[in-house]
């Protein structure tokens, strides 16, 4: 997040903008909504109701949309898209419609507590804030006193802003290196691709805006990327805002709204991609199809080669020549070849041409995630799309204040060289963090016992319950304090409950990612605190003042609005307060082997050359495995295990599961927002509820009949669900939606049952793996087998 | 004299449902829960329809958002016995929640399944009960009655006002219900249909316009532009 | 001067005294009518959520009822007024046994409207506020018309029997004596008398025809106006109107079947009017199979893809038990009992008219339900399902409790078969082709 870049790039330029952007939609007419509300009086006086627009930052996916919220007599009463944004321009998801549910929910806790029986009991005791902080501060302070800091850890979700570097910098001045993002689940394998190809460790930005050609392998474009809106209008500016229309084809074994939407659904066996990628390099190579020049000046292992100390390796032409053949591509995905090959031709000649990679290996990560993923970003290599307008481009930050240099006592320095919980770094060197390894080595006791766990935005138990490891897990650690906003199941489970206010009450900020510009978000409390909660940056930098010492040196701000106020105080304030956000709003594409292109492409490398030139055999990768071949470093694909049809699982259990976020779920409300779930299965029409797709075939095999309640069964577990009989999917797969099953206990509806819980929880069936050497969550795809309840 | 209508361009639109989400937050319906949304009574004033045909791998599906077609011959209104649903001056057919009877005549004859019955009083937990929109012409509708898409009227008695305390003349373009305000392909146009210069008429006489079941001579002013 | 009746007597019977098993009897339907009383303060205090009813199914068992029981109704209609036109005079016992079931089987349908209403306590609206373009207006009126004439009809041609009541019942309790006083309107009979009821009956029954084609008509509007598949057709006014006289026929021969029995009326009711009754029957039956072979064969041939999911759907599908058995209960078995079994066999009549009125109400559900799950709109994203709750199936049970219960108190109170009609000898005129011979020779079965 750090990586602050100017903007001087100083060769040939290419610059568009959001205006213009914003000016193509008026004229295609849609602008009409974000002029008029742009018009609106801040503040109104109508008959005694007190009326305000307060511009915030959502935060119910990880796109952070800004937001106009209507505020009457001091309640939010209805949500906008703030015109003014630029990932949104005025619009708003449904997820961020709704997010007035999260704000109001009864499902919210109101005040910290305590568990006083058992744990998992839930006997609670409120408890007021400073008796909750005295109790971790003692405990804090005890273990450092110990010389035990490290033994202390920090699970988290998604976190926004400078809260990142809040949490870091509290962990490290603390003296643990404990900070366990849920990142090797989602987001980290396409960073790990960018890094290890293109040399640049983030997430890509796809320039859908001015592309003629979108190819999806399983990212969920329209349903869950991570500039949602931005790619939502990207694609609809694609379509019918500009004279020439581009294409969208979604390769997917399920037919989502990206596919359905899309002008053309291939649909692929689960797990697959990689080799269909392959594939495709295969005939855009064979038919000379990519571009020549690109590739010859500015990548590195297209061809074979010899090293400096010569010797000679693979390079990515011979192999996918070889191996990844027509014929031998359609048997692995089952993609008839005419499809592979169409496809390949349209991909190579309607540039500019993206391929979309998932931001989430999920639980399709067979194993082969990171391969995939540079088997995917090869082809925008391949066709010249590398930081090309219409391509893939990189998302920059903009420059903030210095952090203010802190200095580690010899606790923090001792802490800080510990081995990391999760085994990242150590067990798996090219590992940010490995999430799902977490509960199996605290069990182990490996490296070291863990006296206390702080959960914040992350419920463990219900993403990685791992035939229930993680509740054992959280059981074992003698100290478990969570950050939660609503009982979730792993805060069920902790000692102590620290409620954190929701985003619509608190002061932060969010990098604006996905338009590849610069720029910040400003979150800020849209009402007064509902309950007795409290922003968990405001309370880490109290527990931060009550432990003193070199942890408190560390953060001199009273308040994590100050500490936001002087980390943006480079920015325009004032614009960033009236607009809701700050940024550039200009993107300067570097020109292939101009200065600017360093920083495009290898900035971040570590063992390999700052060189310029993409690598289709990863230097970084053979630098750090010294492989004896080279097939380690070069994308491919092997069939995984758990997709061969032939062994003793496969034929016990059919069906290949396949899961993927839908757009009526927001990853950490799911189970608490009423509209949400009354929208939430589109295709199905199912509302408040699991369902499981089969294919017709399979149906019939099975004598299922639509809406019939079924047991879905993996070697560890089973949920039920209700059968959508469903023509989208992939004849032997089976699709459960994510998200539900959640144990915040649901009372919606006339005289619904006390404590509802609402469909099921499709991690129940997986088991979370990690990939040696990345510690990417290996979860599947999950075998199961279906019969009626 | 002004004649409002909508348009919807299928082939922006992504089926994201903000609309149904945005029409609920703007209108306050309620939600029902699971075991009345199992029954169908869900009420959702646009609903976002799929229509799923053909069989694998040759799936086509068709989704099309559905606010009321503000039928300029609605079946609706002609079947109302008390003439709690009518049309207004501008076009846009609305129901008076104090006259209905709750007969479900209107329910049963209109066509495109947009109007809703309460068949409980609306029930929100208290503490949700904060977000409801304070706008008068939202207040919840009770039990028994027929309710459905309004074009967000309470958005157009606001819009006049504010011109009116600034000083201006009202302009078509002021007004925007809170789906098409939120619609995240954009794909929802809104305006003045006897004005030959808006937007919205230049689209619905574009060769891609159609209207639902055109057959059945209701004669919608929700225009759809198809798909590719 | 008394009308001179041979079974005056026999037909003043039932009246002289109110037995145990009466007792027993009106307790059992006053609970079941009560029930139902209780489910429908439920269902108002707790909305129509109650019901079964649902979307796209937003009416269900009521709405069938208020079909049916009108339908019903025009039994009475058909066999006093529509007969008397037609001179047929072997109808004349069974005229007031047939309007009884019209008089007490509107309320129930009218009633089953206003059940239906998600706000009842707005009845009123319709008439401050009705709007003469909405078929509910139209029935409202139709039905309301009909109840009141059918009121005026049936009082008029009750009123020389009162007037005997009031002067042969002596040893009644002294309240039903006065009861009886009241109502006669001091109806002395006088020849005069007759002769102008005679006129107003002639002339009201043309009215009453003419109305009764009406409000059977409207009813199926209700459907037939509205756009949706399988009920936009012209002849579902016809249709809904065969099918009220086919039901209401039969539920005479019921009806009568059992007054004959629980009070001894054999001789007075004798079998031929069952015979006579057969015959008719015959004739709707087949009249109605004909129209329903119009109907499905029109929507069949022409295959519009909205109307064949709603035809299918009553074939095949999901209603196809449901339809098939109506079939047989309507059609087929009624049939062959009519033409070998039902000749002279009361009991086997009873049988038939039992079915065809069951297979009516399925009829009229069939014709709602389908369609409704099947909506142009929706049909597309799977099936609509409908089955009644509980208050619905209290409510209608109340409602056939409430219809027999008032049958069963009336005709302790008054002549069921009217005494005057059936006359030999009227005070005045000698009219016999306007009384039956009702042969004193007719055996019981
Ligand atoms: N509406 C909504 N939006 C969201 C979220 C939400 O819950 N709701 N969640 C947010 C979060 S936290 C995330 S992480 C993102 C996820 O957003 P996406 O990255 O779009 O995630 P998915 O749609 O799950 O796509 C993952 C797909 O990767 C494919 N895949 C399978 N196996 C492999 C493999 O071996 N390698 C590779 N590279 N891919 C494979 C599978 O087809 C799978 O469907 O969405 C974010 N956006
Ligand atoms: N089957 C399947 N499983 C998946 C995935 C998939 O695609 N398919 N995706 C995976 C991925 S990528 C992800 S990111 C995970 C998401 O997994 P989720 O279970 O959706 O995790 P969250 O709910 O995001 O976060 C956990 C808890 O954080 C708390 N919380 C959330 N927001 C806030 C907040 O603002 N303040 C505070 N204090 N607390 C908050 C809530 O109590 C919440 O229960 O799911 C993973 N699991
Ligand atoms: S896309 Fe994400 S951030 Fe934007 S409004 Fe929707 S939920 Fe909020
Ligand atoms: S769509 Fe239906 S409710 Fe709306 S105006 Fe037309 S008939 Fe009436
Ligand atoms: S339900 Fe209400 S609005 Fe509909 S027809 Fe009846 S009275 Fe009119
Ligand atoms: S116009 Fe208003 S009422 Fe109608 S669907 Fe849109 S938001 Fe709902
Ligand atoms: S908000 Fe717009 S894009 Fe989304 S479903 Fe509605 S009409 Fe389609
Ligand atoms: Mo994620």
């Amino acid at each position: 997040m750090e990586n602050s870049q100017s903007q001087t790039q100083k060769s040939k330029l290419s610059r568009r903008d959001f205006l213009k952007i914003g000016a193509a939609t008026v004229v295609a007419g849609a602008g009409v909504s974000v002029v008029q509300s742009a018009k609106k009086p801040v503040v109104t006086q109508s008959g005694s109701l007190e009326e305000a627009i307060i511009k915030t930052t959502c935060a119910l996916c990880p796109s952070g949309c800004g937001l106009d919220v209507r505020v009457v007599n001091g309640k939010a009463v209805k949500v906008e898209g703030n015109p003014l944004h630029p990932l949104n321009q005025g619009v708003c998801c449904l997820k961020g419609q709704t997010a007035l549910e999260v704000l109001y929910s009864p499902e919210r806790i109101k005040h910290p507590r305590i568990q006083t029986g058992a744990r998992g009991s839930g006997d609670w005791k409120e408890i007021s804030w400073d008796e909750a902080l005295d109790l971790v501060v003692d405990k804090l302070a005890e273990l450092r006193e110990d010389g035990k800091s490290h033994s202390v850890a920090l699970m988290h979700g998604e976190l926004r802003g400078q809260m990142r570097q809040v949490v870091n910098r509290f962990m490290r001045a603390y003296g643990s290196p404990n900070v366990i993002s849920r990142e090797s689940l989602g987001e980290g394998t396409a960073r790990l691709a960018m890094w290890l190809s293109q040399g640049v460790n983030t997430i890509p930005v796809y320039d859908i805006n001015n592309a003629n050609y979108v190819l999806t392998f399983g990212g969920n474009l329209l349903e869950s990327s991570r500039n949602l809106i931005g790619y939502l209008s990207a694609t609809a500016f694609m379509r019918r805002g500009r004279p020439q229309r581009g294409k969208l084809v979604a390769v997917h074994p399920r037919l989502s709204l990206t596919g359905i939407k899309a002008d053309e659904w291939v649909p692929i066996r689960p797990g697959t991609y990689g080799a269909l990628a392959l594939g495709m390099a295969s005939v855009i190579i064979n038919s000379k199809l990519y571009d020549e020049d690109f590739v010859r000046d500015f990548t590195y292992g297209f061809e074979d080669f010899e090293d400096a100390e010569s010797n000679s390796h693979q390079g990515f032409k011979s192999l996918v020549l070889e191996s990844y053949t027509l014929d031998r591509v359609s048997a692995i995905t089952g993609v008839p070849t005419d499809v592979i090959a169409r496809v390949a031709g349209e991909f190579a000649t309607n540039r500019p041409a993206v391929a979309v990679l998932p931001t989430e290996p999920g639980e399709l990560s067979s194993g082969n995630a990171l391969h995939t993923a540079l088997a995917v970003h090869a082809l925008n290599a391949l066709v010249g799309s590398i930081d090309a307008q219409g391509g893939v481009i990189l998302q920059r930050f903009p420059e903030l204040t210095e952090w203010p240099a802190y200095a580690l006592d010899s606790d923090a320095r001792k802490g800080e060289k510990q081995e990391r919980l999760d085994g990242a770094g150590t067990q798996f060197p090219l590992a940010i963090s490995a999430y799902q390894n977490v509960p199996e080595r605290i069990l182990k006791g490996k490296p070291y016992p863990i006296e206390a766990l702080f959960l914040l935005n992350d419920n463990p138990v219900y993403d990685v319950p791992n035939g229930g490891q993680s509740v054992e897990a959280l059981m074992k650690v003698p100290f478990v304090v969570s950050f939660a906003s609503t009982l979730d199941e792993s805060a069920a489970h902790a000692d102590l409950i620290l409620p954190a206010s929701t985003f619509m009450e608190v002061w932060g900020d969010d990098y604006l990612e996905g338009t590849g510009y610069p720029g910040i978000s400003l979150r800020r409390p849209v009402v007064e605190p509902v309950h007795d909660t409290r922003a968990p940056g405001d309370v880490l930098l109290d527990l931060a003042q009550r432990l003193g010492g070199s942890v408190g040196k560390a953060f001199p701000w009273n308040s994590y609005k100050e500490l936001i106020e002087d980390r943006l105080s480079t920015l325009d304030w004032e614009k960033l307060e009236a607009n809701g956000n700050w940024s550039e709003l200009v993107y300067f594409n570097a020109e292939p082997g101009s200065p600017a292109w360093n920083d495009v492409v290898g900035r971040d490398r570590l063992n390999a050359p700052k060189d310029g030139r993409f690598d289709f055999f990863s230097r970084e990768l053979f630098a750090t495995l010294a492989p004896d071949s080279d097939l380690s470093c070069l994308p491919h694909f092997e069939i995984p295990t758990t997709l061969t049809d032939s062994t003793a699982d496969s034929i016990e259990y059919p069906f290949l599961l396949v899961t993927q976020p839908l757009i009526t779920q927001s990853q950490q409300w799911q189970g608490i927002v009423p509209t949400l779930q009354e929208s939430y299965g589109l295709q199905g029409n199912v509302k408040w509820d699991s369902w499981v797709e089969v294919s017709q075939k399979a149906a019939e095999a099975l004598h299922l009949e639509d809406g019939e309640r079924v047991w879905v069964e993996s070697p560890i577990n089973r949920v039920q669900a209700t059968v959508r009989v469903y023509a989208g999917i992939w004849p032997n797969a089976v699709y459960l939606p994510p998200g539900q099953g959640h144990h915040t206990f649901v009372r919606w509806g006339r005289k619904s049952k006390e404590n509802s819980i609402v469909g099921a929880n499709p991690n129940m069936l997986t088991k979370f793996d990690s990939e040696p050497l990345t510690g990417l969550a290996v979860a599947g795809p999950a075998r199961v087998r279906i019969y009626p309840v | 004299m002004l004649r409002w209508g909508m348009v919807i361009d299928l082939d922006k639109c992504f089926a994201c449902q903000s609309c149904t989400a945005a029409c609920r937050m703007e209108n306050n319906t309620p939600v029902a829960g699971k075991d009345q949304a199992d029954m169908g009574r869900a009420i959702l004033w646009n609903e976002v329809l799929p229509f799923v045909e053909g069989e694998y791998p040759n799936v086509h599906t068709t989704i099309l958002p559905r606010p009321c077609m503000h039928c300029d011959e609605p079946s609706c209104v002609k079947v109302c016995p008390v003439q709690a649903t009518f049309m207004n001056e501008e076009g846009t057919v609305l129901v008076n929640y104090d006259r209905c009877i709750g007969c479900r005549m209107c329910t049963v004859a209109c066509p495109y399944a947009v109007r809703y019955f309460n068949w409980y009083a609306p029930e929100w937990p208290d503490a949700l009960k904060e977000h409801l929109n304070p706008d008068p012409e939202v207040a919840p509708r009770p039990k028994g009655v027929v309710e459905k898409c309004t074009f967000c009227v309470q958005r157009l008695r606001k819009a006049r006002e504010e011109a009116e305390a600034e000083g201006r003349t009202f302009n078509a373009t002021d007004y925007t219900p809170a789906c098409v305000e939120t619609c995240t392909g954009r794909a929802r146009y809104f305006g003045d249909l006897n004005d030959p210069n808006s937007l919205v008429s230049k689209l619905s006489h574009s060769p891609r316009a159609f209207r639902m079941f055109e057959e059945l001579g209701t004669h919608p002013k929700v225009y759809y532009l198809k798909q590719g | 001067m008394e009308p001179k009746n041979q079974h005056t007597q026999t037909i003043l019977a039932p009246i002289r005294k109110v037995s145990k098993g009466d007792y027993l009897l009106w307790g059992a339907l006053t609970a079941l009518l009560l029930s139902g009383l209780v489910a429908w303060i439920w269902q108002y205090i707790e909305g129509l959520g109650i019901t079964g009813m649902n979307r796209p199914v937003y009416w269900g068992v009521y709405i069938t009822n208020f079909v049916f029981f009108i339908g019903l109704a025009h039994s009475g209609t058909f066999i006093s007024a529509i007969l008397r036109i037609a001179g047929q005079s072997w109808r004349a016992p069974l005229t007031r046994a047939a309007e009884a079931i019209t008089l007490f089987s509107l309320p129930f349908g009218a009633g089953s409207i206003i059940i239906d209403m998600g706000r009842p306590e707005r009845l009123l609206n319709l008439v401050f506020y009705g709007r003469y373009q909405s078929p509910i207006l139209w029935d409202v009126t139709a039905v309301s018309l009909y109840l009141l004439s059918s009121v005026v009809f049936f009082y008029l041609s009750l009123l020389p029997d009162i007037a005997m009541c009031r002067d042969r019942l002596t040893n009644v309790p002294h309240w039903q004596h006065r009861m009886y006083e009241i109502l006669a309107l001091g109806w002395n009979h006088d020849s005069e008398q007759y002769h102008r009821l005679e006129k107003v009956l002639d002339g009201m029954a043309v009215f009453m025809t003419m109305l009764v084609v009406t409000v059977h008509t409207v009813v199926s509007w209700l459907f037939g106006m509205t756009v949706q598949p399988g009920w936009h057709t012209a002849l579902i006014g016809p249709f809904f109107l065969l099918g009220a006289i086919l039901s209401g026929t039969a539920a005479v021969v019921i009806v009568l079947a059992l007054l004959r029995k629980a009070y001894r009326l054999e001789k007075v009711l004798h079998n031929g009017l069952f015979n006579s009754l057969r015959k008719l029957l015959i004739t709707f039956v087949l009249g109605w199979l004909y129209m329903m072979i119009a109907e499905y064969l029109t929507i069949g041939y022409s295959n519009m893809t909205e109307e064949m999911v709603v035809l299918t759907d009553k074939f095949s599908g999901t209603y196809a038990t449901m339809f098939w058995s109506m079939t047989v209960f309507v059609f087929v078995i009624p049939l062959l009992i009519f033409i070998f079994k039902g000749k002279n066999s009361v009991g086997w009549m009873v049988f038939a008219s039992v079915l065809i009125n069951i297979g009516m109400w399925m009829e009229r559900y069939i014709v709602i339900i389908p369609t409704e799950i099947s909506p142009r709109m929706l049909h597309v994203m799977g099936q609509g399902s409908y089955l009644p709750a509980l208050p619905e199936i209290l409510i209608t049970i109340a409602c056939f409790a409430g219809l027999i219960l008032l049958y069963a108190v009336f005709t302790r109170f008054f002549p069921i078969i009217p005494i005057w009609e059936t006359a030999e000898e009227l005070p005045g005129h000698a009219h016999s082709t306007k009384t039956s011979p009702a042969p004193s020779s007719a055996s019981s079965d």
